[in-house]
């Protein structure tokens, strides 16, 4: 990380975005107290106080030593033995915890008539999200990846650096992506879809990995907007608790160094949860990799560039698929003037982050980094699809449309929505018809006739 | 017999001023020291009762405050009834923000759109960088409503939308559900042209 003692201003940095720059690399050496079990002080949001008692808390949150050593209080350990196996020590509460039901999901996406004019407007409400289990054929799944993957590439300790498919189980791969990656072979398995996705290998790892330790000592003008961002973002975990704890620091240096990346991208806000999910995963500098892998790769850049084009490019692709096979759930989004950058904006700039169960979307990822950024269309539909009766009801309107579109999804079977998915995906002609309008997409947009086209 | 108004009300402002703070106290009476920032906007609803067994109805869309966010803008203040324009007390930028958004709603918006300035984060009155005096003499040279509000503890929070309730005009006829429906998502509505029932939608294919 940073590799001074104290940071210089550079020429024409802001004061204010040096002192968070600053002190993220002073905490970088000395670590903060409690890291992981107290919520930390705040030091830069909102500048500190210059009141004796506010200074004399903030010396006091620095760590001193013997964080790694000392023994953990009662408390602490009971921390440590309530967080889930993703790492949340809480659950984040979120408003409209609805269920995405299942049954609709047995029904393989096809042209489909209005639901019953009588059918309820809402879906099935939750008061809190279900508890993370194991799922129930992760152990011999773990077996069957054992045997799937090999080391590619090992350290000079003999770690395993970089993890490839076996010649003879490459058939099976896309099937078990499919059916969830074991937790624990999740990094090397998106490891290894990044770099086949982008086309990309080891030494591209390394080189941005050096690109990220460059630019750490350079300014950003996102450093403040970032650190606005860095507290609030993956509530409830255990490794971005802590104010400028370990989490929050790798979280706001990627962040800085991921906006020196694109000129035109910059940050934007959504790109904190795709970082913070990744690190749950990866050390910094092959998060940093793995976002440029996104940018470059999975198209990132357009859905990030000012205006969002990639964004819009995926809802037209969204609209034309829901007014081919739900004819009248497109008529009743016209009808009720229901938008769909209303609800779907957040879906594709976060990746489904902060709206499905963390599980979900760990399992949406996966597929995700197999398929490219039609898994996020599919999945869009899926939703609409599960609800299409409600939306089609006779009683609906855009408040109840819109209100159930906004919820957050806990599926009732992960395992159906996924197989769907996978259905609707590797149905060919499908895939090449939305092939072929992102392709029309981008020509209304060079001929200037995107203007009305959506809804 | 009780009357029920429907209005849609925006929020805008700078990033991380409270705006999603303020709509989660309204709405659930609810408080997150570190709330997920927005993408996008949030659409959320309330109701708050008046006299005269009158209610009104608000359909709130609470905006992203980052600047990249601020090109989907105006398909949520299109068309507001009201809007809520937050700064914060302890950020003298924040109110700078506040202005360039008022102008540009005098300037683009529906001309009789109701418009609050607020000032949240009251509970930080000892980091306050923001004087009641400045603001509310901009308010009052602006012909805005104007009040404090601290999400955090709740203090101003129903009374700003409870004052806007108020001065929104109760004359007009209920909006219908469906048919005058204001609603984000079109660059550039032409309101004659959605009248005469979308004839010219160059997507009728």
């Amino acid at each position: 990380m940073a590799s001074k003692t104290s940071l210089v201003p550079s020429d024409g940095e802001d004061i204010d975005a040096f002192h968070v720059r600053n002190t993220y690399a002073l905490l970088e050496m000395s670590g903060v107290r409690g890291d992981g079990y107290e919520d930390g002080v705040e030091r830069t949001r909102a500048r500190v106080g210059d009141s004796r008692a506010s200074q004399v808390q903030a010396q006091n949150a620095i760590a001193d030593g013997t964080e790694k050593n000392r023994d953990l209080t009662q408390e602490e350990v009971r921390t440590l033995e309530s967080v889930d196996r993703y790492g949340f020590f809480s659950t984040p509460s979120h408003d409209r915890l609805v269920l995405l039901p299942a049954l609709p999901l047995q029904k393989r996406l096809a042209p489909s008539p209005a639901g019953p004019p009588a059918a309820p407007t809402s879906a099935t409400s939750l008061s809190k999200l279900p508890v993370t289990t194991l799922p129930p054929k992760e152990t011999t799944r773990i077996a069957k990846w054992n045997r799937m993957l090999e080391a590619e590439q090992r350290d000079s300790g003999a770690n395993v650096q970089i993890w490839r498919v076996r010649p003879s189980k490459v058939p099976k791969y896309t099937e078990r992506v499919y059916k969830g990656i074991p937790d624990c072979w999740r990094a090397a398995a998106w490891d290894n879809l990044l770099r086949r996705f982008s086309k990309t290998g080891a030494a591209e790892t390394e080189e941005l990995g050096k690109t990220y330790r460059d630019t750490l000592d350079r300014p950003s003008s996102y450093d403040i907007q970032i650190d606005l961002d860095v507290p609030r973002t993956i509530a409830g975990h255990i490794m971005f608790r802590t104010r400028y704890g370990a989490g929050q620091r790798s979280l706001f240096h990627v962040l800085h160094s991921f906006s020196l990346r694109c000129e035109d991208c910059g940050y934007v806000q959504g790109m904190g949860p795709i970082a913070a999910t990744l690190l749950c995963y990866f050390d910094a500098e092959r998060v940093y990799a793995s976002l440029v892998r996104l940018h470059d790769a999975y198209d990132l850049h357009s859905i990030f560039l000012p205006g969002f084009p990639g964004l819009l490019e995926a809802i037209y692709v969204q609209e034309r698929i829901t007014e081919e096979m739900m004819p009248a759930v497109y008529a009743a989004f016209k009808k009720h003037m229901v938008s769909t950058t209303s609800y779907a904006t957040k879906w594709y700039i976060t990746l489904f982050a902060n709206s499905v169960p963390f599980q979900t979307q760990l399992r949406l990822w996966d597929a995700f980094l197999l398929e490219g950024p039609d898994l996020f269309v599919a999945m869009a539909v899926a939703i609409v699809w599960a609800y299409r009766d409600h939306i089609t009801a006779t009683n609906a309107n855009f408040e109840t449309i819109l209100s159930l579109l906004s919820s957050f999804f806990v599926p009732e079977n992960e395992d159906a929505l996924l197989f769907w998915i996978e259905k609707t995906l590797g149905d060919g002609p499908l895939r090449a018809k939305m092939t072929s309008w992102r392709k029309h997409w981008k020509q209304l947009v060079a001929e200037g006739k995107e203007g009305d086209v959506l809804l | 017999m009780s009357k029920q108004f429907q209005f849609k009300l925006v929020l805008l402002g700078e990033s991380a001023v409270g705006k999603s703070s303020l709509v989660l106290r309204f709405v659930k009476d609810q408080f997150d020291d570190y709330r997920e920032s927005t993408i996008g906007a949030a659409f959320l609803t309330q109701t708050v009762t008046l006299e005269h067994n009158t209610s009104v109805k608000f359909e709130i869309w609470d905006t992203a405050g980052q600047e990249r966010y601020k090109s989907l803008a105006p398909m949520y203040y299109r068309n507001a009834n009201c809007a809520v324009v937050v700064y914060d007390i302890t950020q003298p930028a924040s109110l700078e923000k506040a202005r360039t958004w008022i102008r540009e709603l005098q300037r683009q918006a529906d001309p009789s759109i109701v418009i609050a300035l607020c000032g949240n984060k009251g509970d930080l009155e000892a980091r306050r960088q923001v004087s009641q005096e400045e603001a509310k003499k901009y308010a009052d040279e602006e012909g805005l409503m104007w009040g404090e509000t601290s999400a955090k503890s709740g203090d101003g929070v129903s009374d700003i939308f409870m004052a806007i309730a108020k001065k929104l005009p109760l004359t007009a006829p209920p909006p219908r559900a469906g048919a005058s429906r204001n609603t984000p998502g079109r660059p550039a509505v032409d309101l004659n042209k959605q009248a005469a029932g979308d004839s010219n939608d160059p997507c009728a294919c």
